[in-house]
């Protein structure tokens, strides 16, 4: 028997480059703010001298918070209204696949999480957008989402 | 010719005679005309010449104000002869170097004035006119976001058909996907 996924009627799936140029925007978003915030904080703690492994540890820290930084961005952003600044931008939104509405910030936290693994092989799991009928990459298919373009009945 | 010496007597007579005629006109001539001038100044400075003045030139605008003057000016500017000689008046050089001078006088006038940058700068703080270039501006970063959003649609379809081609060709497609829900 198949499973037929309910969505909601008539939605339109954005598309591989669409959401590439979304992500695009966030990815230079968060990185500008990253790179800010690690700048002025390394501005500081040159003055302070430190050893080196406490530099080292430092250096950890921050790039573990810029991680966090990354993840909470993409998480509050998609659970709050399943549009991140970049997909706002390009008129798209993030939704669950069976009610249609936006992630809940775990289906999102998880999104997030499984974003790295369509990436992994070489990409593959983005591509898997161009040959989806939902156009849903690996990340959609484990988090149970779909992408639509925002306000749209085609 | 040498005179006759009995008439030199004669003739030295009329030299005089003829000398004293001109001293005598001389001084006459200059005597009127300075009697004429006194004359002349004594009754520009009468309060007579300026009463004639002010009635002249108060006819004078009048028949100016008047209904035949305007058509006489019309007549005048209908003529043919009168329209050409505006036109090169107009195409002149002259003209045309006294219009660019002006210009150039009163920019350089405006660049100058304080009036005009204080008259500018309130302008352009005025609520008013913040409030229309944010409008403006937002409604352009509107139109290059939809005209992004559409392109970037476009672009996704052409895509995913290039995708199913290729699939297809290789024999591994069924049919291609749906972009919409309502399947």
């Amino acid at each position: 028997m198949t499973r037929v996924q309910p969505t909601p009627s008539a939605a339109v799936y954005a598309g591989l480059i669409t959401r590439t140029l979304a992500f695009a925007v966030d990815a230079a978003a968060i990185n500008a703010v990253a790179w800010f915030v690690g700048a002025v904080i390394a501005l500081c703690l040159s003055l302070l001298g430190l050893p080196d492994g406490v530099r080292v540890a430092v250096a950890a820290i921050g790039t573990a918070a810029a991680l966090l930084w990354a993840i909470g961005y993409f998480t509050f952003f998609w659970s709050a209204q399943g549009q991140t600044p970049g997909s706002r931008l390009l008129g798209i939104a993030v939704r669950d696949a069976a009610s249609g509405t936006a992630p809940g910030a775990r289906r999102a936290a998880l999104r997030v999480l499984a974003l790295p693994l369509s990436a992994l092989p070489l990409c593959a799991g983005f591509l898997l957008i161009l040959v989806d009928r939902r156009r849903r990459a690996l990340h959609d298919r484990l988090a149970r989402t779909v992408v639509v373009y925002a306000g749209d009945r085609r | 010719m040498a005179t006759v010496w009995y008439l030199r007597p004669a003739d030295t007579a009329f030299g005089l005679a003829r000398r004293a005629e001109r001293r005598a006109r001389g001084r006459l001539v200059d005597e009127v005309g300075r009697r004429a001038l006194r004359v002349a100044d004594a009754v520009i400075a009468s309060p007579l010449a300026d009463e004639a003045g002010r009635h002249v030139a108060e006819r004078l605008l009048a028949s100016l104000d008047g209904p035949s003057f305007e058509l006489l000016v019309a007549r005048a500017l209908d003529s043919t002869g009168a329209q050409r000689a505006l036109t090169r008046i107009v195409q002149s050089r002259a003209v045309e170097e006294a219009v660019a001078q002006l210009a150039e006088d009163a920019i350089d006038r405006l660049r100058d004035s304080q009036v005009l940058w204080s008259l500018i700068r309130d302008v352009v703080q005025s609520p008013e006119v913040s409030a229309a270039i944010t409008q403006q501006g937002a409604g352009f970063a509107d139109q290059i976001g939809d005209e992004l959003r559409e392109r970037s649609r476009d672009a996704d379809d052409r895509l995913e058909r290039t995708a199913w081609r290729l699939l297809r060709r290789r024999g591994t497609g069924g049919g291609e996907p749906s972009a919409t829900g309502a399947m």
